[in-house]
């Protein structure tokens, strides 16, 4: 049995008095490429907010293993491009915590951070303001930065959002190439079920303020996202891609 | 000619020159995290709470210096904490402040032995009636903010960019938040009964604006915001003496002059 990274027992997550998710037990384990899914609303960042130790529960326990370093990559629209930032100077950040307080990156940092834009293919734009990066690009430079984090585990927030379909291949074939080859531990939340499903190795659907987990082909079944999502509808399986339609689209598509 | 170079030599006027040049390089810089973290009008909020601070001191006989600064220190406190999703935004928040202790200054000042003079001066101040020791007073917290914020300078920009992320690197984003609002609120409430609201707010905004038009790299616009705020306060005082005009409209004019002809610049450079 791999080690266990991260595990919640009996967790319940909310806000004051508001509960989000109930009985939440989950176990991120090294070398896993976990997917979180469900609909918007369903509590998906509340769950990746306790995950990355920002939210604490209101009951159960969230424990980590010793020595845990998460690297993060936040939805890129939550950043402002206002900031007269690089991309080199953005990376650098994943060494802030390395550098300490009151004291600057120092070479070797900058050295590493680009070996991460390199790893994202990347190293040519270092130098260009984030502002003037392109969607694709931004995304890259913020797993840069979480791969400059030296992590265990990388955390990414919808990866793929506003992506279009070679851009969204790319930065997915990245996140697989990082699990592959580094032995990386993934959690990737979405609510791209197709995406998902593809890549993650084991899955968590939210379902009602539950979390249910298995492995993709458990999870991705017309009974349990007709639950999750409250709409009709149909699974199909095409090599190793799940196509998930809502059923009267796919009705009405299959009439013309 | 000689009058105004007289004037110009007069403790008065170079005591004035003193204070700009600290306001000028602590404003300019942190004017800079100000207006990219768009929190420009809870600068002008927390100078109005300094004022209205300033406004009960003269009223009940307490220290101006000590009141503003407390209340500049308070409002920093609620400022700081973390809006979230509410059913009402940050922005009518501060606006409702903004209002509410503009109103309280009012009144305050009102009642004060002084009347509407000490509104108009909490409002518009004057550099050049800076009493001489006042200007080390000055100097020593413009220096101090200055230290700090250039030690903590990475953590602040990693809060104020991307406070989410800061939270999963084991950041406290919520103290970082307080620490740079304290540093704010510090600076405006010491000086804002020596040169006013309208002056201080200045120095936060307008420096910053062409700056970040200008510049591409995080320490070029610092360096061209100080500049900025440098070049209004020495050109603003040297002209209103010579002219015979208000200091502070006088530096104002300069700032927003910079700020305009910067943004052109930089449009036309983007081109």
């Amino acid at each position: 049995m791999s080690e266990t990274l991260v595990r919640f027992q009996d967790v319940q997550l909310g806000y004051g008095r508001q509960l989000v998710l109930e009985k939440v037990q989950l176990d991120i384990f090294r070398g896993d490429f976990f997917g979180l899914v469900g609909p918007n609303g369903s509590g998906k960042t509340t769950l990746l907010r306790c995950l990355l130790g920002v939210l604490k529960p209101l009951s159960g326990e969230v424990t980590r293993s010793a020595g845990l370093r998460i690297g993060y990559v936040p939805q890129r629209e939550m950043l402002d491009p206002l900031f007269p930032l690089s991309a080199l100077d953005i990376v650098l950040m994943g060494r802030y915590p390395r550098a300490g307080i009151l004291r600057s990156p120092q070479r070797a940092d900058r050295d590493f951070a680009m070996q991460c834009l390199e790893q994202v293919g990347l190293a040519d734009s270092a130098h260009k303001l984030y502002r003037e990066l392109s969607g694709g690009q931004r995304q890259r430079v913020l797993i840069a930065r979480a791969l400059a984090v030296e992590p265990n585990l990388l955390v990414l927030d919808e990866p793929t959002n506003g992506l279009d379909l070679p851009t969204e291949a790319a930065i997915l074939g990245l996140m697989e190439r990082l699990h592959a080859q580094n032995g990386l531990t993934i959690v990737l939340v979405s609510h791209v079920l197709n995406v998902v499903a593809r890549y993650a190795t084991r899955m968590g659907v939210l379902l009602d303020g539950r979390l249910l987990v298995g492995d993709a082909e458990d999870l991705m079944q017309e009974q349990v996202l007709e639950e999750a999502y409250g709409v009709p509808v149909c699974v199909h399986r095409l090599d190793h891609h799940y196509i998930v339609a809502v059923r009267e689209v796919e009705e009405a598509c299959g009439d013309e | 000619m000689s009058e105004w170079i007289e004037t110009w030599r007069s403790p008065i006027a170079q005591d004035a020159l003193r204070v700009g040049i600290i306001l000028a390089i602590v404003g300019g810089y942190l004017g800079v995290y100000v207006v990219l973290k768009r929190i420009v009008f809870v600068g002008a909020a927390l100078a109005q709470v300094s004022a209205a601070g300033v406004a009960l001191a003269f009223l009940v006989g307490w220290n101006p210096l000590l009141s503003a600064t407390l209340f500049a220190l308070a409002g920093s406190l609620f400022f700081a904490q973390s809006w979230g999703e509410r059913r009402i935004s940050r922005e009518a928040v501060i606006g409702a402040v903004f209002l509410t202790f503009s109103a309280l200054t009012v009144l305050l000042a009102s009642k004060g032995a002084h009347g509407m003079e000490e509104v108009q001066h909490l409002l518009a101040g004057d550099i050049l009636a800076v009493a001489p020791e006042e200007v080390g007073r000055i100097w020593i917290l413009g220096v101090l903010v200055l230290v700090a914020f250039l030690l903590l300078r990475k953590e602040f920009l990693l809060v104020a960019f991307d406070a989410e992320t800061a939270q999963a690197l084991g950041y406290r984003t919520r103290w970082w938040e307080f620490a740079f609002y304290l540093m704010l609120g510090g600076f405006i409430g010491v000086v804002i009964h020596l040169v006013g609201l309208v002056l201080i707010f200045g120095y936060l905004v307008l420096p910053a604006l062409g700056a970040l038009m200008l510049a591409r790299r995080m320490t070029q616009v610092v360096a061209v915001a100080v500049v900025n705020a440098l070049i209004a306060t020495v050109a603003g005082l040297l002209v209103s003496i010579i002219f015979d005009l208000p200091t502070t409209a006088t530096m104002l004019v300069f700032m927003s002059l910079l700020a305009g002809v910067e943004s052109l610049a930089g449009a036309f450079v983007a081109r």
